[in-house]
């Protein structure tokens, strides 16, 4: 809880100050609850809890404007946007703390490809969480004849995967009374798991976890493969065939994967032409398929 | 003496005026100077670095030209407070030096320039602004040597027949 305010206080800091003093004075149960801010041009500051989005008017009522965007870009790349110019054309910006700020405006395309984002329109700044524990009874259920056999998490955006994930990664990396600690290599391409400023994890990774941020998982996989000797290579949500075709070859060295795919369930990942080559590759074992939202989220295990 | 005392002090008070001008010139000739040098790092650190403006302005704070270093200080500082753009703390930055209000003017856009996403099109733009800021400085030390030539002379001849015709 102490963390987590914490936490949603240094995501409000991005936030201009008009905006920040409203933000600020929520609850401390709301703070905690807090998942995103959400900034749209023309509307107020709205927050978004497990629940649905609530706004924050304030009085008299406050709209975001396009200069609060700029200004929560601003903080956010700490005044220098050519240092986050290949994310900001992915449209987002980790920042210091792990919270990652979202942009939507217009994009400036060169050559066919977007060269930038211009002219903010909405801006999300979604608070990282960190959830000590959760994966403590999810761990021991990983392995397979005493070896950890790696496992997909599957869940809906906002479905709380990354979070898990990065618990399971700590207790994989620090290891626990019946199992030995293992070298887990995080390739980390939009840097939320770990959300690395100035060489460091944000958040608690283990002891044993070795983090590439900022590389395509295809090529990150092969690089801490070549450098880092990993056991367990773990990465978020797979999303092309170049991804699947790395895990297949790092796994042929003997390596286990965590991974995360958006999806209901295993039948309706199925639907999808990506996660059917991914399952095909047999690859995983194990899936964690999340559901509910908020307090109320709820994993479980199936076997394949 | 007296006399003797009072020539002096005619023809030394040209001369130390002409002297505290062209001391103060050579003051803002070497902040020119030290903001043309400081400007041509910067963009090395951005092209080569992508170093950000508050590492930038730490590390010029400590290793840049000693003549800046509390410009870049002030701004450090500012920009660990959140609530203020990078531009309205260059110029209070800059006000707090004894740069001229021309220059000042040349050396406004800086924050701007940073605001690109293009690390080329910053260093380009802060090519321009250290070229004008070149020019400035060499027009500004063409006038000077003009005038100062023109008005010690104007003031050293004041003095001299000022001394006829009083002794």
């Amino acid at each position: 809880m102490e963390k987590n305010l914490a936490r949603y206080e240094d995501a409000a800091r991005l936030l201009p100050e008009g905006l920040r003093r409203l933000a600020l004075a929520c609850s401390a149960g709301e703070k905690a609850a807090a998942e995103e801010f959400r900034l749209r041009t023309g509307c107020p500051l709205s927050v978004l809890y497990p629940e649905g989005e609530r706004f924050l008017r304030g009085s008299p009522p406050q709209t975001v404007t396009p200069a609060d965007l700029q200004a929560v870009l601003d903080r956010a790349t700490s005044f220098s946007v050519y240092r986050c110019a290949d994310s900001i054309r992915c449209g987002y910006v980790t920042v210091q703390g792990g919270c990652r700020v979202g942009l939507c405006g217009t994009a400036v395309l060169r050559q066919g490809q977007v060269a930038t984002l211009q002219e903010l329109s909405s801006v999300s700044v979604r608070i990282a969480k960190e959830l000590p524990g959760i994966a403590s009874g999810l761990y021991p259920r990983l392995f397979q004849a005493g070896r950890f056999a790696g496992a997909l998490f599957i869940a809906p955006p906002g479905g709380g995967k990354t979070t898990l994930l990065r618990d399971l990664i700590r207790y994989v990396s620090d290891g626990i009374e019946e199992h030995a600690p293992m070298r887990v290599a995080v390739v980390d391409e939009r840097g939320e798991l770990a959300a690395v400023c100035g060489g460091t994890p944000q958040f608690q990774m283990g002891a044993h976890t070795d983090v590439l941020t900022g590389v395509a998982k295809a090529e990150g996989i092969e690089m801490v493969l070549r450098a880092m000797n990993p056991e367990v290579i773990a990465v978020d949500e797979i999303t092309a065939p170049d991804d699947i075709r790395a895990m297949v070859l790092a796994a042929n060295c003997g390596v286990s994967f965590l991974a995360t795919v958006h999806g209901v369930d295993l039948d309706e990942i199925r639907q999808r032409r990506i996660c059917r080559a991914l399952l095909e590759t047999e690859l995983f074992h194990r899936f964690v398929i999340l559901e509910g939202r908020g307090s109320g989220r709820r994993w479980r295990v199936e076997k394949c | 003496m007296l006399r003797l005392w009072g020539a002096g002090l005619i023809l030394a008070a040209p001369i130390c005026f002409s002297l505290s001008r062209w001391m103060a010139r050579q003051q803002q000739d070497k902040l020119l100077a030290a903001y043309i040098q400081t400007l041509e790092l910067c963009a090395g650190q951005i092209l080569c670095d992508l170093t950000p403006l508050p590492e930038l302005a730490v590390l010029l704070a400590r290793q840049g030209p000693e003549a800046l270093r509390g410009f870049w200080q002030t701004l450090r500082e500012g920009l660990s407070q959140t609530d203020y753009s990078a531009e309205s703390l260059w110029r209070a930055a800059l006000a707090g030096t004894s740069l001229s209000a021309a220059a000042r003017e040349i050396l406004a856009p800086v924050p701007q320039a940073l605001r690109s996403y293009d690390t080329d099109q910053i260093v380009r733009e802060l090519g321009r602004i250290r070229m004008e800021l070149t020019q400035y400085r060499a027009r500004m030390s063409e006038t000077f040597r003009r005038d100062f030539r023109l008005h010690a002379g104007v003031q050293v001849s004041a003095a001299l027949l000022l001394l006829i015709l009083l002794f």
